[in-house]
């Protein structure tokens, strides 16, 4: 599963500068028209945040269009999250980033601008992990564990990753684009704490046992017209 | 453009939380395990006659109430680090103490934290019917073999 995404992160990659290179022989002023920056957050998590008073997190988002059907895409975010389980409770708090490239493969209709796109992303995050408490569990009920407190924060903990990004963006004023993306994550390295795991990484979300996550993103941006479309 | 909205939706609606799919199936905090044996001929097994085992100030635990039986898998009191158990046979109550410390290990999302036994002993405060007590290991972290051998 690693491998396969790593390969196809490769193959983006390589098709990226390709086409890099076949633009060189396009004329400069076709090339600029391409050329836009769209800035926003998603508007799912303050959302959230505001009826989940276990979690708290907001993400930037940003993408800058250099060719054709390429965007180089960012996202900047910070998670305060309380997971409670069965057994124990803990809070995840941090912050995290990730880069990549969208691949739109939408044809447009002449005067559209929309994007249904493929992407990747590296992700990291520099988290910490606090375990609030634990019940100590054994088999039977003639002796049950009472409650622990322990509040012990595990700190400079960090995670990186891999995103298969699939989504799109609508514009639906002049300028201004709502999207929805869903990521497929693939842990690659992950610093755990002693005597403790990382169930939930800011960015990554929730780590299932197989060290894939997922994540969803629900966004509203604007496109800055920073440029004049050369006709 | 209205096609658009529809699939926005959906993805709206994918967004419904995954649910927490791990079931617990570790090992969790292991029992003490008691075995008995013969007191005049140490390497034989020798069955006692169990008319029940009891934590001090506690009920009767499952499955040894009137018993023949050469071994026990008793729980050890997580919240304390010590406990005292009574084990009566044929009328005649020998009390156990048994003290240890507590060692919490990380299991996982499911299961949580279980407990080993480090510096395990054991004391008689009365003895009736127990002649003898070997203590087999000090670290109680599985339960696979006995951690104490009982000779009567």
């Amino acid at each position: 599963m690693k491998k396969l995404l790593i390969f196809i992160f490769f193959i983006n990659i390589f098709s990226l500068q390709l086409q890099a290179q076949e633009e060189k022989t396009v004329d400069t002023v076709s090339k600029k028209k391409y050329i836009a920056l769209r800035v926003g957050a998603d508007i799912s998590k303050p959302i959230i945040s505001q009826f989940n008073k276990d979690l708290k997190s907001i993400e930037l988002i940003g993408d800058f269009r250099f060719s054709k059907n390429y965007y180089a895409a960012v996202e900047l975010g910070f998670t305060d999250k309380t997971t409670s389980e069965d057994y124990l409770t803990f809070t995840t708090k941090g912050s995290y980033v990730k880069l990549g490239v969208n691949y739109n493969a939408y044809e447009n209709w002449k005067g559209m601008n929309n994007d249904i796109f493929l992407g990747m992303r590296y992700g990291f995050s520099h988290f910490s992990q606090t375990l609030n408490n634990y019940t100590p569990n054994a088999f039977g009920t003639y002796f049950e564990g009472n409650e622990i407190e322990v509040n012990s924060e595990f700190k400079n903990l960090s995670a990186h990753w891999l995103e298969f990004v699939f989504g799109m963006k609508v514009e639906t004023l002049k300028n201004i684009f709502l999207g929805a993306s869903i990521s497929f994550n693939q842990m690659l390295t992950v610093k755990e704490p002693e005597n403790f795991k990382n169930h939930y990484v800011p960015g990554f979300n929730r780590v299932f046992s197989n060290n894939v996550g997922i994540g969803f993103n629900y966004s509203i941006s604007y496109l800055i017209p920073f440029t004049k479309k050369a006709k | 453009m209205k096609n658009y909205y529809y699939i926005l939706l959906l993805f709206l609606t994918l967004s419904v939380g995954c649910d927490k799919d791990d079931i617990c199936i570790e090992e969790l905090t292991p029992n003490l395990i008691i075995r008995f044996y013969d007191y005049d001929n140490t390497n034989e097994l020798k069955k006692v006659d169990l008319d029940s085992v009891y934590a001090k100030d506690m009920v009767a635990v499952d499955n040894y109430t009137s018993i023949s039986i050469d071994s026990i898998a008793i729980p050890l009191d997580l919240n304390s680090d010590f406990t005292i158990y009574n084990l009566s046979s044929n009328n005649e109550v020998n009390q156990l103490e048994f003290t240890y410390a507590r060692e919490e290990i990380y299991l996982s999302r499911s299961c949580g934290y279980k407990y080993n036994f480090e510096e395990f002993t054991t004391t008689q405060n009365s003895s009736t019917w127990i002649k003898d007590i070997q203590i087999i290991t000090n670290l109680i972290n599985n339960e696979e073999a006995a951690h104490i051998h009982i000779f009567h």
